[in-house]
């Protein structure tokens, strides 16, 4: 019996009790461990940016058609919201054949500089004149596709390919994209697409090969670019960490109501 | 008050079980009704084995688990649906077309790398194997190497999981008589030592 024990003459009496709370307090404080450990490897799992264009822990690619007839604001709308989220990508340009411009891993920074040459400028809305000039020529998003999915099968790991395109292909592009997108769900590689002011059916055709969880965002002008996670209540708040979070709450405020320091009135 | 409420759930109970063993019942009858109509009009079908259960989620499909049989029969229905050489894609059905087409080469080359059943795959492999002649007879000379490799590939992995196919068989022979024309690396038994994987069961005398 220590010095700031209640004196008891029939401490034989209290035993079971004493017992009891011992058991209590392991199991509780075994508890407290493993829910506050789960909750840090749970808080590990997150990424810290809120709904990235790149998945979260892939290694990312932007695919950038040079053919692009039109210029629209997503085009810059997703870079910028790349450089914006410190989201790292390498850089693929294609028009009938790709072409890497930047290696995977490169910080999303490095991309702004690029749109310089897509914007239109001027009174008359030209394009300004570019280093890939002659390189524009029909539409093959499967050369773009391939020529991504080798940098990354190079790089090693998961990766993810981030298409901007107007998805104005040719028929027997079809196909050959179709090929593409198989080899990507081989090599494990997500496909997400920005369309650039699509018709209906050239979006439906990219829908029905890749499906429709890989466009990010709807087909008429104007609308946002937006990574799937932010569509869906499940991407809104990290449910799991708040369960667990709960639960490590609960077992304090079960060992507070349990195992708290008996109160004497003096 | 207890009693009547257990009576009630236990009536709602019966009800829906009553109403999921019609479903259940009647599924393997609506299969046999989409395949019939599937031989008699594959090409005017627009959604088959769609509804074979009335109720919501499918529990039918998933009592029954049928559910990767008639994923097999929707491939297949994908495939006919624009099988090459045999559906034209033009006209105002253009754009359905191809995008069937597209969506029939991803499922076809998906399934048949998830499907468990070996005759199955074999048979999917084979149609897999189709898409890319397909693509080898219609396409530049810069992907055709690739894409007769793939069809062979196909076609022999078929026959390799069901040696009875008849179709991979012949089709295996047609890849491989376009390939020694074109003289892909690889695939000629008879064209000499630095041909080919198969050279040493080539023609007798022909060397290695």
């Amino acid at each position: 019996m220590t010095a700031s024990a209640i004196p008891a003459t029939e401490a034989a009496r209290l035993r079971p009790a004493a017992v009891r709370t011992g058991a209590v307090r392991a199991v509780l404080g075994l508890a407290l461990i493993g829910a506050l450990a789960l909750a840090f490897l749970v808080a590990r799992g997150y990424d810290v940016r809120y709904a990235p264009l790149v998945p979260s822990g892939t290694t990312g690619m932007v695919v950038l058609d040079m053919s692009a007839s039109v210029y629209e604001g997503a085009m810059e709308e997703t870079i910028q919201k790349l450089a914006r989220t410190g989201e790292r990508a390498g850089l693929v340009v294609f028009s009938d054949a790709g072409y890497e411009l930047l290696p995977p891993g490169t910080p999303g920074r490095e991309l702004v500089p690029i749109l310089r040459f897509l914007k239109p400028s001027g009174n008359a809305g030209e394009l300004p004149v570019n280093p890939w000039q002659d390189f524009r020529a029909g539409t093959q998003i499967s050369a773009g596709l391939r020529t991504a999915r080798e940098a990354l099968v190079r790089e090693g790991g998961r990766g993810s390919i981030l298409l901007i395109s107007d998805l104005e292909i040719l028929p027997d592009e079809v196909e050959r994209l179709a090929a593409e997108v198989v080899e990507l769900k081989r090599e494990g590689i997500t496909v997400r697409i920005v369309p650039l002011s699509p018709r209906p059916e050239k979006m439906a055709r990219i829908e029905a090969i890749t499906g429709p969880a890989s466009l990010l965002r709807e087909g008429r002008q104007g609308s946002k670019v937006r990574a799937p996670e932010e569509r869906s209540l499940r991407a809104a708040a990290p449910w799991t960490f708040a369960v667990v979070a709960l639960l490590l709450v609960l077992l304090l405020a079960t060992n507070e109501r349990v195992l708290s320091r008996l109160e004497t009135r003096r | 008050m207890i009693r009547a409420l257990a009576g009630c759930a236990a009536t709602v109970a019966a009800v829906a079980l009553g109403v999921l063993a019609v479903d259940v019942l009647r599924a393997p009858g609506q299969i046999s009704a989409e395949d019939a109509r599937f031989h008699g009009a594959p090409t005017r079908l627009t959604s088959p084995w769609g509804a074979v259960d009335f109720l919501p989620g499918r529990p039918a499909e998933r009592l029954l688990d049928v559910g990767d049989d008639l994923d097999f029969r929707r491939a297949t229905w994908l495939f006919r649906r624009v099988q090459p050489g045999k559906v034209q894609i033009a006209g105002d059905e253009q754009p359905l077309l191809e995008a069937l087409r597209g969506k029939a080469i991803v499922e076809i080359a998906e399934r048949s790398r998830r499907e468990s059943d070996p005759r199955r795959r074999a048979q999917l492999l084979n149609l897999n194997g189709v898409f890319a002649m397909s693509r080898y007879l219609v396409f530049s000379a810069f992907d055709k190497e690739r894409y007769l490799k793939e069809a062979i590939g196909s076609f022999r992995n078929a026959v390799r999981l069901d040696p009875e196919h008849a179709d991979a068989r012949a089709n295996l022979e047609l890849a491989l008589r376009a390939a020694k024309g074109s003289g892909i690396a690889g695939e000629d038994p008879d064209a000499g030592a630095s041909r080919g994987q198969l050279s040493g069961t080539g023609r007798s005398g022909g060397g290695y």
